[in-house]
């Protein structure tokens, strides 16, 4: 039975969307704006009889999540960017020994400590691999509480179908924010997928073994494109997005998480005043929705891109669509918030083409 | 037939050993330990009920010598790995293997917060005051004096820093059990060696918290020595920097003669 | 319709709890709610408001151009955040630590003597109570509600 309808603030809907999806096993380190999810895990796995360990660094917390993950786990880990930053190591590891996890990224301002605020800072950390080698973790960039809760269940279910570890991007308002929201029920741990290739001791098998290190001609090379055959399919098969008032749109924003709701509220507004407003909101930013965008984004249409950094997920934007828009970028760095009015104002700048608030995108 | 019969087999190759030819150099400590861990698991019968943590290091490629689950970790966190799998699988045997760069430089923190946390696990250490696998540098546990490829003219304290006795430091923890530091330099010492890391296994077994053996461990290769030269060093120079014996013992034991 | 109301005043005060209490009830009338927290580094003695959105629809940003309401429990967030107000939009002034008032002419102004109205009910600390429950009872948040 799915729960009834709670107020809870982002980072906790996290903890519990994870454990009703089974997640059993936790490990993390505290650091400012996601610490009530680890605070929430550490009372929530003693009722459910799961793990929770604060590791001594986010270093040892990844690495934690590799073990449970090879021993067959299904395991969790959490962090705001410098926090994920120390974590690349680990998660380059476990792409390469192809073992699932979900890690949580509450982005905070940057670069170096930076500030406690939300941004969008980390776009090109989460998309582009983030660690060493040639690999991509599925994003998934919720919008609200409702969303985090569910994209939580999906996380877990895509890092287990391609064995990979996937990204939660969510930013310090996400985490702090409260809403209503319904949670799934809870999945009874003997519907977990059956894993063939975890270590829980050799009886009865022949010993396994799980590692990166392939020093054998062509081992690497052929792995590699394994792993990209993985990321082919991933790509084909998991872009998600959602769009609002894009038929008659003469303006489509693009905007992912907190920043499209600040964008949904100046398109309701400018709507109010005529204006002919289209939202285009990927959930998925790798693989970024581009065959759907691309469409979209045809017959005259301007492209205007917001985001809450100066410039990260535009280059996806303008991958998709090359030439065939126009594209308008506004962005505000790490770590202050902009009101609707402030986009609003962006998206009327757009519309007159005066390029009086934000900048053309010389593609 | 009864001829046979009369024969008893007191030498073989253990089960706990893949019979794959090691990549170590001649008189290089890792292949006897290696030899060590495998004899102790297969007489406490809990090679199937295995899970070992290799290093990066000389012994990164462990998994294709021991014949047991096993499962990569990335320098010096063998143990944060290690403390993963044991939560997951608390009936299992888990250990690790580690270089003393591993355990002592890069995984400082993770060592000494594993033990720390009386996680049951066992960890085989393997002090060799060098880094075997990228040519010989300097290792947090290099002696004073000793050349290494970055301590031109003998390890300085001044200027590199002094050998860390990461053994005695855990000791002081709470969550550790039994510490021990042997050595594979002498056959009497690896008898001795045996015999501490199968008490440390059963002590994982018995439930009592973490267990650390540390093994001197010769490295001819980069110590410029012949393999007889390099058992010497380890007999007269090493101990005396590193002193063999139980560091601290609360298995509560009594041990069989 | 949807009502904003922007909670505001140093930590400790109460503030968050305010929005927090609004954000409940209004869930439990069916409503739409977003509670969006802002404080400091330092959770007491420091700056804290909160921004409590309510509506029939569904709620896109939990952050609000201009606030149909501010609660200002003193008086650096009276400065702050009465320009942003929006016009017609209500003032409730926590009376007892503020003696100034807004110098804005097209808003309402209720101004609450929130120390002494929680001493009479035998406790200073639910101040912030009986403050937030002024903001709502002016009728411009529940009126949303049939
Ligand atoms: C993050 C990282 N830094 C550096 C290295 C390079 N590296 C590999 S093994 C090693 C030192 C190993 O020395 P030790 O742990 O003493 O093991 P030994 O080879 O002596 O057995 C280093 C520095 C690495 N693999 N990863
Ligand atoms: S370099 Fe040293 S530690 Fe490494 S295998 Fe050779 S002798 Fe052993
Ligand atoms: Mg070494």
């Amino acid at each position: 039975m799915p729960s009834e309808k709670m107020l809870m603030r982002g980072s906790n809907v996290v903890g519990e969307a994870a454990v009703r999806a089974g997640c059993r096993y936790y490990f993390g380190y505290p650091i400012t704006p996601q610490n009530e999810l680890p605070e929430y895990l550490s009372a929530r796995m003693l009722d459910v009889g799961g793990t929770f360990i604060q590791g001594e660094s986010e270093v040892a917390s990844i690495n934690m999540v590799l073990g449970a993950s090879a021993a067959g786990g299904r395991v969790m880990t959490s962090s705001s960017s410098p926090g994920i930053s120390l974590k690349q190591e680990g998660i380059s590891y476990m792409a390469g020994m192809e073992l699932p996890a979900v890690i949580i990224n509450m982005m905070r301002g940057g670069p170096g400590l930076g500030n406690i605020s939300a941004s969008a800072a980390d776009y090109y950390q989460a998309t582009r691999g983030g660690g060493h080698g040639d690999y991509r973790t599925p994003v998934l960039a919720p919008a609200g509480c409702q969303e985090l809760a569910e994209l939580t269940f999906v996380a877990f279910d895509m890092a287990d179908k391609y064995r990979s570890p996937v990204m939660l991007l969510g930013d310090g308002l996400m985490g702090q924010v409260m809403e209503p929201v319904i949670f799934p029920d809870f999945i009874d741990l003997k519907d977990l997928p059956k894993k063939d290739w975890i270590l829980n001791g050799c009886e009865g098998r022949e010993p396994r073994a799980i590692f990166s290190m392939l020093l054998g001609q062509g081992e690497l090379y052929h792995h590699n494109l394994d792993l990209q055959k993985k990321y082919d399919q991933i790509t084909a098969e998991e872009q998600r997005w959602e769009t609002k008032n894009t038929d008659d749109a003469d303006i489509i924003v693009v905007a992912y998480g907190t920043a499209a709701r600040i964008a949904e509220s100046a398109m309701n507004d400018l709507r109010a005043e005529g204006l002919a407003i289209g939202l285009f909101r990927p959930i998925t930013l790798w693989p970024f929705p581009s065959t759907a965008f691309r469409e979209l984004a045809q017959n005259g249409r301007k492209v205007a891109v917001f985001e809450l950094c100066l410039g990260q997920m535009v280059e996806d934007v303008v991958l998709s669509v090359g030439e065939r828009a126009e594209i308008y970028f506004y962005g505000v760095p790490g770590g202050v918030i902009p009101t609707p009015a402030e986009v609003a104002d962006f998206l009327r700048s757009v519309a007159k083409g005066d390029g009086e608030v934000g900048r053309r995108i010389d593609v | 037939m009864s001829a046979e019969v009369a024969y008893k087999q007191v030498f073989g190759w253990p089960d706990s050993l893949k019979k794959n030819p090691t990549h170590y150099c001649p008189g290089c400590g890792h292949s006897i330990v290696h030899r060590l861990v495998a004899e102790c698991l297969d007489e406490l019968g809990m090679r199937e009920k295995t899970i070992g943590v290799p290093p990066v290091g000389c012994a990164v490629l462990a998994y294709n010598y021991f014949n047991f689950d096993m499962v990569e970790a990335p320098h010096g966190r063998a143990l944060a790995v290690a403390t993963g799998i044991k939560r997951v699988h608390p009936d299992k045997l888990v250990l690790t293997y580690q270089g003393d760069g591993d355990l002592a430089a890069i995984g400082t923190a993770e060592t000494i917060h594993a033990a720390n946390r009386g996680e049951r696990i066992t960890t085989i250490f393997i002090n060799n005051a060098i880094y075997g696998m990228t040519g010989g540098q300097m290792a947090p546990t290099t002696v004073l004096g000793m050349n290494a490829t970055t301590t031109p003219g003998g390890r300085d304290p001044r200027l590199h820093g002094n050998p860390i006795d990461i053994s005695r430091m855990l000791a002081v923890s709470n969550g550790v059990v039994y510490v021990e530091r042997c050595a594979v330099s002498s056959f009497k010492q690896i008898r001795k060696a045996k015999k501490a890391i199968k008490k440390a296994f059963q002590c994982q077994l018995d439930d009592l918290g973490f267990s650390i053996v540390e093994l001197l461990s010769p490295c001819p290769t980069n110590w410029k020595m012949s393999p007889k030269a390099a058992w010497a060093w380890v007999n007269e120079e090493m101990v005396k920097t590193y002193p063999l014996g139980v560091i601290k013992d609360e298995t509560g034991y009594e041990d069989k003669k | 319709m949807i009502t904003r109301t922007l909670f505001a005043g140093f930590g400790g005060q109460g503030v968050l709890l305010m929005g927090y209490v609004l954000s409940h009830g209004a869930m439990h009338k069916g409503l739409n709610v977003t509670y969006f927290p802002a404080y400091g580094a330092e959770m007491r003695g420091g700056t804290a408001n909160c921004t409590v959105t309510l509506s029939e629809e569904k709620i896109a940003s939990p952050v609000a151009s201009n606030p149909d309401i501010l609660v200002a429990m003193n008086f650096p967030s009276l400065l702050k955040f009465e320009p942003t107000v929006v016009k017609q939009g209500l003032v409730v002034l926590n009376s007892s630590l503020i003696e100034e008032s807004p110098s804005r002419t097209d808003i309402d102004l209720l101004q609450v003597p929130t120390v002494e109205l929680a001493r009479e009910v035998g406790s200073e600390r639910a101040g912030n109570m009986g403050h937030g429950g002024s903001s709502q009872g002016q009728g411009k948040v529940l009126r949303t509600q049939p």
